[in-house]
């Protein structure tokens, strides 16, 4: 009945890591999760791959010249699982692995930082509050609790990197989302407003990431609706804002953390045979204000893979 | 018969020099000695960077650093801070030595960024 609704987008979300001079490179601009809740008994198995890239700072809105980083990028895989558990709840669980969080600084001696591992993994549960079918509309909301998988900060050759370059937070948190979806049969538009706020607890280095709030405009429209052809196409374009609080080191405020962003991420989504569904995505970055001075988004791209099963 | 008691024999020999061969600390145990730990510059522009160096000794030690803004690039007995744009303040960068036997000094020093 909301089949429909189970299109996987990538949601502007999980913030595993609020930085501190280096939010961007940091911190996953993008992530992938199911709109709306799954029918019984359905297994959706979303696998992702993210890449960003930030090399240029702002101070404010303003651009500034080259800094002491020249660049940063992460790479990461990422895995979520959703099962409903009833046709109005649907239990999601979601994990992810840098495979780098790299820092290559624009000194004489040609140093970079690299940090690697698991980010923080997410349990939640999400509910169904309201399904109109006459109108096609659909409000669900989900909480969960953020945990990391290890407590203790990462080091190399015993020296401990940089809080940005950490994988995860190393700390307890939560997660609360609310989806509002509507959909037009005629036209085949669908609109979507998602919103995700992350609250992060201090780890046991005094650290405390900046809460985080992403919110997320999509207009998504069918591309090929032939019954002959095995593929059928979805183009979607997605508006979203970040807002990210300070960080703090033992609740002193980290200066250089917290910022106002905007990104459009168009994206265009492909299902084969109806069993599998992939996913393209870029993130490019709008409008970015920052804190003080920090390094800036310049693209983030991301591939999603989904397998919807029928158990 | 007479060979299978050699053979024992022989077999129990190596396995006891292996045995005595196994990476113990000396007996006559080595003090941990922290003695300095510097910076090339205390005073540093945002941007800039220093060196900081210490200078330890006793057996089998290990340097372990931390900071809390900034970034330490390098590893050993060296390591260079980076005042990256948040670090404006005072920022302590300590050092602990580790030993062999486990024991542990620790120092800091002071960097200033303007």
């Amino acid at each position: 009945m909301r089949k429909g609704t189970v299109l996987i987008l990538l949601l502007g979300l999980p913030q595993f890591l609020s930085g501190q001079c280096f939010t961007s490179a940091g911190n996953p601009v993008g992530g992938s999760g199911n709109i709306g809740t799954l029918d019984k008994k359905n297994l959706s198995v979303v696998t992702y791959y993210q890449h960003s890239l930030s090399d240029r700072y702002f101070e404010g809105h303003q651009i500034l010249d080259q800094g002491i980083i020249s660049s940063a990028d992460f790479n990461l895989a990422g895995m979520l699982l959703a099962y409903g558990i009833t046709n109005k709840l649907t239990l999601e669980g979601e994990a992810g692995y840098f495979i780098n969080k790299t820092k290559h600084y624009s000194i004489p001696e040609g140093f970079s930082l690299k940090g690697s591992g698991f980010t923080n993994g997410v349990i939640s549960a999400k509910y169904l509050v309201y399904y109109n079918p006459g109108s096609k509309v659909e409000f669900s909301a989900a909480g969960g609790l953020k945990f990391p998988f290890t407590p203790n900060t990462q080091r190399i050759n015993h020296v401990r990197l940089p809080f940005d370059l950490q994988p995860s937070t190393n700390a307890l948190g939560a997660v609360i989302q609310a989806f509002l979806i509507k959909q037009h049969s005629l036209t085949g538009m669908r609109y979507f407003l998602y919103s995700r706020l992350e609250i992060n607890g201090m780890n046991r280095d005094g650290y405390r990431s900046g809460n985080s709030l992403s919110t997320s405009l999509f207009l998504s429209r069918h591309l090929i609706r032939t019954s002959n052809w095995p593929v059928s196409g979805t183009a979607i374009l997605q508006l979203r804002n970040e807002l990210r609080g300070v960080s703090y080191i033992f609740e002193e405020t980290e200066p250089s953390s917290g910022s106002v962003k905007f990104f459009l991420s168009p994206q265009l989504n492909l299902a084969f045979h109806e069993k599998w569904n992939l996913s393209v995505l870029a993130d490019i970055p709008l409008y970015q204000h920052y804190r003080n001075i920090q390094l800036a988004n310049r693209i983030g791209f991301s591939v999603i893979l989904v397998k919807p099963i029928e158990l | 018969m007479r060979i299978g008691v050699y053979k024992t024999i022989l077999l129990s020999g190596i396995l006891i020099n292996l045995w005595a061969c196994d990476d113990k600390p000396p007996v006559e145990e080595q003090p941990l000695v922290f003695s300095t730990l510097k910076a090339s510059r205390y005073s540093i522009l945002a941007g800039d960077t220093t060196r900081i160096q210490a200078t330890a000794s006793g057996y089998a030690i290990t340097y372990h650093w931390q900071v809390e803004k900034g970034d330490l690039l390098g590893s050993g007995t060296e390591v260079i801070y980076v005042a990256t744009p948040c670090t404006i303040g005072e920022n302590p960068i300590s050092c602990t030595v580790i030993d062999g036997y486990n024991r542990q000094e620790s120092k800091q020093v002071v960097i200033t960024v303007f």
